[in-house]
């Protein structure tokens, strides 16, 4: 399977039948019949739709992209013992991420994420205005903040069309996920008691790489991937820096190729740098839309 | 014998009721592709009025080329881009994990499929507007080169070196240089 049957397996949208499109033919055939109206009243028409359109579109705002963690000068541990198993590599990443002065930033900053010309400012909090902004070819988009269980909603031009919508805020700082190890497994595993390793691993991955999690959050996190059977340390693996990764086996029935996935931690201060092949550019609280860290 | 679109665009020049035949073959897919693109409320707004265009524009329509699809894959297409930040938005997903407290034992399968899932739709945000056009006409709408360079009226090279750019950075952007983790990353989710 290659990267266009990914795309085209990511969407299942059905194909609506005559009857569900009945009220849009009737729309064309209502544009298309005066004939003496002519072109004018085809455009007439079709300027009503644009306008029907932008006022019905329900936007939602959910940021996200790939957040990572940010390069903060992390306390090394003090061990020098060498790492042989996922558990020692966690249990170091844990103490890191403990020991850590962890960046507190205020709820009006923005965490900010750089990849390569992805760029994102999310907000803190969850109820300030976010910039998302894809490539340089292209407009940023703003994502608006959620305040009192409501967000704005903004037409093609980011302007406000003066509706609201229901929301809960979308927060980039995640102080609010648990801080012991028990808490996260809990939450990892869910009902699903037999869930196989990738699942978590992938999960963990996940966590680390959409959001900012501050140090007891991140540690609690690495601890309990601790308990999690069948994760392996590899030496030797570069994540724009060198480093040292914790993968799990590839599950059973994958391609005869595939590859598994490697986080990659500092080699010294074990802090989390990004996965094999996707370091991040940067990272960080900054205080406002637009500014870069 | 069926009428070509070709055929039937040059019968509703003279009886323009003949347009809507051109809707019956072909709304269900441009529906969907709107829908894709811009989710179904946006589509169901939006299908008449790329119709609507088409027929403003049919006098202009080509008569050599019998099949319309790339024609009116392209009014659709323009009309997503009027839309760009609609669009931008819809692909700016929420993390698996944003509900803590509330959903704690919520199934885990579940989530994990969102979370991979998070992750290329995450990957389809970061790509240009004029490489996603590329790569959801082939990957979604599997259009050929031809019809995609028809549709956006673009040369087929310039087709194809977007496309290969768009697949590199989805492949980049799910943190893989190499297709098969990105499959390792949406198995068994």
């Amino acid at each position: 399977m290659d990267d266009l049957q990914l795309v085209r397996e990511l969407d299942d949208t059905p194909l609506k039948s005559a009857d569900q499109l009945a009220a849009a033919r009737a729309q064309l055939v209502a544009g298309i019949k005066p004939r003496r109206r002519g072109r004018a009243g085809v455009i007439a028409v079709a300027t009503i739709a644009v306008a029907a359109a932008a006022a019905a579109v329900v936007v939602t705002v959910l940021p996200s992209g790939s957040p990572d963690e940010p390069r903060q000068d992390a306390t090394p541990t003090g061990s020098t013992a060498p790492v042989d198993t996922a558990v020692q590599l966690l249990n170091h990443a844990a103490a890191a991420a403990r020991s850590k002065p962890d960046e507190v930033p205020r709820p009006d900053q923005f965490y900010y994420v750089r990849n390569g010309e992805w760029e994102g400012w999310l907000s803190v909090d969850g109820t300030r205005d976010g910039r998302i902004s894809t490539s340089r070819a292209d407009e940023p988009v703003t994502t608006p903040g959620c305040v009192n269980g409501t967000r704005k909603v903004l037409d093609k031009y980011d302007k406000p069309t003066g509706a609201t919508e229901k929301c809960t805020p979308v927060r980039a700082y995640r102080d609010d996920l648990p801080t012991t190890a028990d808490d996260v497994l809990r939450l990892l595993k869910g009902e699903d008691k037999g869930r196989p390793v990738n699942s978590y691993g992938k999960d963990v991955l996940a966590m680390v790489s959409f959001s900012y999690l501050p140090g007891p959050q991140r540690a609690a996190l690495f601890d309990a991937a601790t308990q999690v059977p069948g994760l392996t340390v590899v030496e030797d693996v570069s994540s724009g820096r060198p480093g040292i990764g914790i993968s799990w086996p590839v599950p059973e029935g994958s391609a005869p190729w595939a590859e598994p996935v490697v986080m990659v931690f500092d080699k010294d201060t074990y802090e989390y740098l990004g996965t094999k092949n996707s370091p991040q550019d940067a990272a960080g609280f900054v205080d406002q839309v637009g500014d870069r860290v | 014998m069926t009428a070509t679109d070709a055929e039937l665009i040059e019968a509703s020049l003279r009886v323009p009721e003949e347009f809507a035949l051109l809707f019956d073959r072909h709304a269900p897919h441009i529906q969907r592709y709107l829908a894709r693109r811009l989710g179904q409320q946006a589509a169901d707004d939006l299908l008449a009025e790329a119709f609507l265009v088409a027929f403003s524009k049919r006098e202009r329509y080509d008569s050599s080329r019998p099949d319309a699809r790339p024609w009116l894959y392209g009014i659709a297409t323009n009309l997503v881009g009027q839309h760009r930040r609609e669009e931008v938005r819809r692909h700016q997903v929420h993390p698996a994990t944003s509900h803590v407290g509330d959903h704690a034992d919520r199934v885990a399968a579940d989530v994990t499929a969102q979370a991979m899932r998070s992750m290329l739709t995450g990957a389809l945000a970061v790509l240009s507007t004029e490489d996603r056009d590329v790569l959801l006409l082939v990957a979604w709408e599997q259009l050929s080169y031809l019809e995609v360079a028809e549709a956006l009226a673009i040369p087929v090279g310039t087709v194809r070196s977007r496309l290969n750019r768009a697949r590199r950075k989805v492949r980049e952007a799910l943190g893989t240089d190499n297709h098969t983790e990105v499959e390792e990353l949406l198995n068994n989710g």
